[in-house]
């Protein structure tokens, strides 16, 4: 038992962060409260004196302490709110859905009448799609390599990036087939009907590709949110048992 | 951060504002102290405090917020490093972005204080 267990429990209690977050800053402050105990030790202070100085040196005002919470909200995400118990589940509801709409998908593209209204187009946002889940697959395979929490972290971006490129992607490959469409309609005033339609069609099949495939990276960017939290919660833990 | 600060650019000048001034001056001198070596948390408040001659004691409470928005902006990196006993400590090391912010803080601090003393005169010896 730590000579500053009351002390870091209270601290703890003040801290309105997610228990993996609070986990590590309670680890930090009690790695330097036991270095500045031994630094007072040093100076010719008793066992007492020593473990008080240093409570009161590391002792966080309610400012500094606003400022930590705030500091790391902005670098928390709106899952990690939620608790890692109910996150757990909507992952599994989450992977349980893309799994029935690849399964869906499959189904219903099998005979072809699906893809019909895809156009070349589409071929970008199949290429984020496979780089999507290229990426998921690393970020996934990284957990078992004991990385850096924070790096973790950073790589949590990537989903989103590819997700928001193929909705730009999308709605680009869809401008450029009406633009594609106005210049034959205007080319071949008799064919315009069928021209638009047919633009319409593809246009709209691409821009529900970008979009599908922005669902499905958001999909995965919460099942790796909800790993890394899980994964910074066992650092956390770890760290303090080892303290 | 000064007001001045964007994160996608230099610190350009300081503003005469007194909470953008501590924040700032927290942060060079943090940074500083960690530009020749990396340091765990209770060496830099004393590194802090022997190079100002006492002058700047910090208290520790106040060092860990300021530490994890310079990690958060990526100017500064923090590992955990077991060190005797099992216990494990947070060291802290200054990234690239960081010693340009650094650098940028040093020359914006430099402004400052000439401007300062331009105003305020200095003492005749």
């Amino acid at each position: 038992m730590s000579r500053f267990n009351e002390f870091l429990h209270r601290t703890g209690e003040r801290m309105a962060l997610p228990k993996a977050t609070r986990g590590l800053i309670l680890v930090e402050i009690a790695s330097d409260l036991e270095d500045l105990f031994h630094f007072y030790l040093q100076q010719g202070l008793s066992e007492e004196d020593a473990a008080s100085r240093a409570e009161e040196k590391v002792d966080m005002s309610d400012e500094a302490l606003a400022e930590l919470v705030r500091v790391h909200s902005e670098v928390r995400s709106w899952t990690e709110r939620i608790g890692l118990g109910a996150q757990a589940s909507l992952e599994r509801i989450a992977m349980t859905l893309l799994v029935l709409f690849f399964v869906a998908a499959a189904v219903l593209s099998a005979d072809g009448r699906v893809l019909i209204y895809l156009t070349g187009f589409v071929w970008p946002i199949f290429a984020i799609l496979l780089l999507l889940v290229a990426t998921f697959a690393v970020q996934m395979a990284s957990f078992s390599d004991h990385p850096h929490p924070r790096r973790l972290r950073e790589q949590l971006a990537t989903p989103l990036f590819l997700g928001a490129g193929s909705v730009v992607v999308g709605f680009l490959s869809a401008g450029i087939q009406l633009y594609q469409a106005l210049m034959g309609m205007a080319a071949d005033p008799p064919h315009a009907g069928i021209l638009f339609s047919a633009a319409v069609l593809g246009s709209t099949a691409t821009v529900v590709c970008s979009l599908l495939v922005a669902l499905i990276a958001g999909f995965l960017w919460f099942v790796l949110a909800g790993r890394v939290a899980r994964f910074e919660e066992a650092v956390a833990e770890k760290l303090w048992e080892v303290r | 951060m000064p007001a001045t600060h964007d994160p996608a650019g230099p610190v350009t000048r300081l503003e005469l504002d007194p909470q953008s001034l501590a924040r700032s001056c927290h942060e060079a001198m943090i940074l500083a102290a960690l530009a020749d070596e990396p340091r765990h948390g209770y060496q830099l408040a004393l590194e802090i405090e022997e190079r100002s001659g006492g002058t700047f004691r910090f208290n520790h409470g106040t060092l860990y917020p300021i530490l994890h928005k310079l990690e958060a902006d990526s100017f500064i990196e923090g590992t955990w490093t077991a060190s005797t006993g099992k216990r494990r400590r947070r060291r802290y090391c200054l990234t690239a972005a960081g010693r340009e912010h650094l650098s940028a803080l040093r020359g914006a601090w430099e402004t400052f204080v000439a401007a300062l003393f331009e105003v305020i005169g200095r003492n005749q010896p």
